[in-house]
């Protein structure tokens, strides 16, 4: 008898245990959930990123009008003095070009958009090779870039991709569906690039032969409409404007960068003039 | 014999409740560890009765085997941790394969008592 009472004492010790380890394993899972999944709902999260875009636009706005008041200033301090109007006059120039003020002018529109071959999935291709195969029929960030690109070789002084102006800083670049200007998310297709300079320039820069656009007119005519317009309006880049890092060089550094920069085109010439150069544009390939 | 089964049932529930209702957390580092500890300890309880039915209950062979299967089975998950090969798996099944047998012989043998 005292032989059974020992062995289920301590079976029973034990048991006891267990169960301590059974609900300490228990509450340490819950942990781990818990440490996975973020406190907050989803619905809550999508409330605050609508919010956060709202604000966003009006702190856009906001800048837009500050920008306008100070050229405002600039304008009135520079009728007090010829001097000081020929300053306000640069900076206005200055800021055209910076695509920080709002532009008009003639020019192109030039239109990408997807291809409506790109639905129509033949039935006996798998998903994938579809997929591969379809590429060509969606309009990509190095199309849109390639026009930018092309617009700025045939002169354009001011662009506009999906009505946001492209600046000195503008990355262009596609995120899932939409295609993200100075950070904003805009429509994938169609792809508005706006273009101010001389229309029948840019005009045939962009129809050039074995140029951006001739891959499209290949696949599909339809993905590209180019119009010719008499005037339209760009609107200001909204973007951040303060330099953090770059600093006006100082006199000898900014004229060693400019003989450097002088020289370059010198190792251009010899680049030509070498029978081994490898021919590197589009067009020859 | 009857009343002694339900001591290690009472003895899981309060155990149990003790820990789940106190504040007491553990890190999520040791979550594997735990686990395999519980195994070892329903491996143990399982042998002890077992024996006990058996009549070859030993005191220090329950306690040790418990403590000793629960160290090695963390070191070998330390180990295996370290070293990217899951050998936590080999106690897993020891285990687990040893809990299965004991419970099919303690059936048998309550069986046999029951109808002796």
């Amino acid at each position: 008898m005292e032989h059974a009472r020992s062995w289920t004492i301590q079976i029973t010790l034990l048991s006891a245990i267990m169960g301590g380890l059974v609900a300490l394993s228990l509450k340490t899972q819950d942990r781990i959930l818990k440490d996975q999944l973020p406190d907050v709902r989803q619905g809550r999260l999508a409330r605050a990123f609508v919010e956060l875009r709202e604000d966003a636009t009006s702190l856009r706005r906001q800048v837009l009008d500050l920008q306008k008041r100070l050229r405002e200033y600039q304008l009135q301090t520079g009728s007090d003095s010829e001097k000081s109007k020929l300053l306000a006059q640069d900076l206005l120039v200055a800021n055209m070009l910076a695509g920080t003020v709002s532009v008009s002018g003639p020019g192109v529109a030039v239109t990408l958009r997807d291809s409506k071959l790109a639905e129509k999935k033949p039935e006996d291709i798998s998903e994938a090779d579809w997929r591969a195969l379809s590429e060509e029929y969606y309009i990509h960030d190095r199309d849109i870039r390639d026009v930018v690109n092309e617009l700025r070789a045939s002169g354009a002084e001011a662009i506009s991709v999906n009505d946001q102006r492209v600046s000195g800083l503008t990355p262009i670049r596609c995120v899932g569906p939409v295609v993200m200007v100075n950070d904003v998310r805009t429509a994938g297709s169609p792809v508005i690039v706006r273009a101010i300079g001389d229309p029948d320039a840019l005009l045939s820069g962009m129809m050039m032969t074995k140029g951006v656009l001739d891959a499209f007119r290949d696949v599909d005519p339809t993905m590209v409409s180019i119009d010719k317009v008499k005037t339209q309006t760009l609107p200001a880049y909204t973007g951040t404007t303060s330099l953090r890092y770059a600093k006006v060089a100082n006199e000898v550094k900014a004229n060693e960068a400019q003989i450097k920069s002088e020289n370059a085109e010198k190792l251009g010439d010899k680049a030509v003039q070498d029978p081994k150069s490898v021919i590197r544009d589009r067009g020859q390939k | 014999m009857k009343s002694q089964i339900w001591y290690p049932l009472a003895g899981v529930t309060v155990g149990f409740s003790l820990v789940y209702f106190s504040k007491y957390t553990l890190s999520p580092t040791f979550a594997p560890y735990l686990s395999i500890a519980v195994l070892a300890a329903l491996d143990a309880i399982c042998g002890g009765i077992r024996a006990a039915l058996e009549g070859k209950f030993t005191d220090g062979i329950f306690i040790t085997g418990f403590i000793i299967n629960t160290v090695l089975a963390a070191l070998l998950a330390w180990i295996g941790d370290k070293i990217g090969v899951d050998i936590v798996l080999a106690a897993v099944v020891m285990l687990g394969g040893r809990i299965f047998l004991n419970l099919s012989l303690i059936r048998r043998l309550l069986l046999a008592k029951a109808s002796s």
